[in-house]
C-alpha cells in the first residue's frame, strides 16, 4: 500500500541554477544525487529536503532520456511525484487493478530499491513513481 | 539561540516549515476523486468553493501523513485551474509550502528573484496564501500559505 509522499521531482534545464535558487527559497541544503542513484542513466540531480519531503531537482543533457524529452515538450516543471509503498510485486497488481497503467511489466531495480511508474494518461496527467526502499 | 533577524540576513532562513500540499488540476473531478481514493486508499475530504482564495473552484482532498494531494477542478472558464486545464490539460498545477510570516518571507523570496502572482496575501478559511509565478521557480507554482493556528485539519486527525 501507499505509505507517503516520498518526492516531488522537478524537471530543471540549468541545474545549477535551479539548485541554487531552491536552495535559497526552501532554506535547505542540497545532497547531490550520484548517477547510480537514478533508475534510469543520463541523469543528474540534487535534493533539497522539506520536512520529511524531498525537492528533487533532476536535469539531462542525452536526448534519450524521459526528462530531456518532458523538458523538451513541456518545459520545466514537476515531473513525477514519489510514493512509498510497502509491497511494490502486491501493490503493483493492486494498481493495475484499479486502472493505473504501469511503465514496466517488472520492478526496476536502482541503489535505493526498487521501483516502477505510473503512466500519467492513467492518473489524470501525473506520472508517479512507487518505491519499495531498501530494508 | 539566535534565531530570526540575523540567520535571515545571512541568506541561512529557513523561513519554509514543511510541504503541505500538492494540488492536481483535474477536468472531471468525481472521476479523479474515484480513481486518486482507489490508488491512495484513502477516503477524500471534499472542498466546497467556499474552501479557496479564487472564485469558481471546487476539489477534493486526501491526508497521506502529514501531506495532502489534492484535486482541484473549474466548471468556469475564467478561472486560473480552467485556463491551466485548456492549455496545459491535467497535471500538477501547484504545490504548497507553510511559512511562518508571509509578510516577511514574501519579501526574503522576492529578494531571491522570486515573483507573485498578486501584491498581497489572500484569505482562505485555513489561512492565507500567495502564488509565485512558475517562471520565478523553474515551472513550478508555488502556494505560500500562512496556516491559522488550530484549523488545520489534519493536525487534528
Amino acid at each position: 500500500m501507499i505509505k507517503e509522499l516520498y518526492g516531488v521531482n522537478i524537471a530543471v534545464k540549468d541545474l545549477d541554477a535551479a539548485v541554487q535558487k531552491y536552495s535559497a527559497i526552501l532554506g535547505g541544503e542540497p545532497e547531490w544525487t550520484k548517477p547510480e542513484d537514478f533508475a534510469f542513466p543520463g541523469l543528474r540531480g540534487a535534493t533539497i529536503k522539506v520536512g520529511g519531503v524531498s525537492i528533487n531537482l533532476i536535469s539531462s543533457d542525452n536526448p534519450e532520456t524521459s526528462i530531456y524529452k518532458f523538458l523538451e515538450s513541456r518545459g520545466e516543471g514537476v515531473f513525477l511525484l514519489s510514493f512509498r509503498v510497502t509491497d511494490l510485486p502486491n501493490d503493483m497488481k493492486d494498481l493495475e487493478a484499479k486502472g493505473v497503467k504501469l511503465v514496466s511489466p517488472e520492478p526496476m531495480t536502482y541503489s535505493g530499491g526498487i521501483v516502477n511508474f505510473g503512466h500519467p494518461k492513467s492518473l489524470h496527467g501525473v506520472q508517479m513513481e512507487f518505491i519499495q526502499p531498501k530494508d | 539561540m539566535a534565531s530570526g533577524f540575523f540567520s535571515l540576513e545571512a541568506g541561512g532562513s529557513q523561513t519554509i516549515k514543511r510541504l503541505l500540499d500538492v494540488s492536481i488540476a483535474v477536468k472531471d473531478l468525481d472521476a479523479a476523486v474515484q480513481r486518486y481514493s482507489a490508488v491512495l486508499g484513502l477516503e477524500p475530504r471534499l472542498l466546497p468553493p467556499e474552501h479557496y482564495a479564487y472564485p469558481g473552484l471546487k476539489g477534493a482532498r486526501f491526508y497521506l501523513g502529514s501531506v495532502a494531494i489534492s484535486l482541484v477542478a473549474s466548471e468556469e472558464p475564467s478561472t486560473p485551474i480552467a485556463k491551466f486545464l485548456e492549455t496545459r490539460g491535467e497535471g500538477l498545477n501547484h504545490i504548497s509550502v507553510e511559512v511562518t510570516d508571509l509578510e516577511q518571507d514574501m519579501r526574503h523570496l522576492a529578494d531571491k528573484g522570486v515573483t507573485f502572482i498578486t501584491d498581497g496575501p489572500l484569505a482562505f478559511p485555513e489561512g492565507r496564501v500567495v502564488f509565485a509565478h512558475p517562471r520565478s521557480l523553474h515551472g513550478v507554482q508555488i502556494a505560500f500559505v500562512e496556516m491559522t493556528p488550530g484549523v488545520d485539519s489534519r493536525a487534528a486527525s
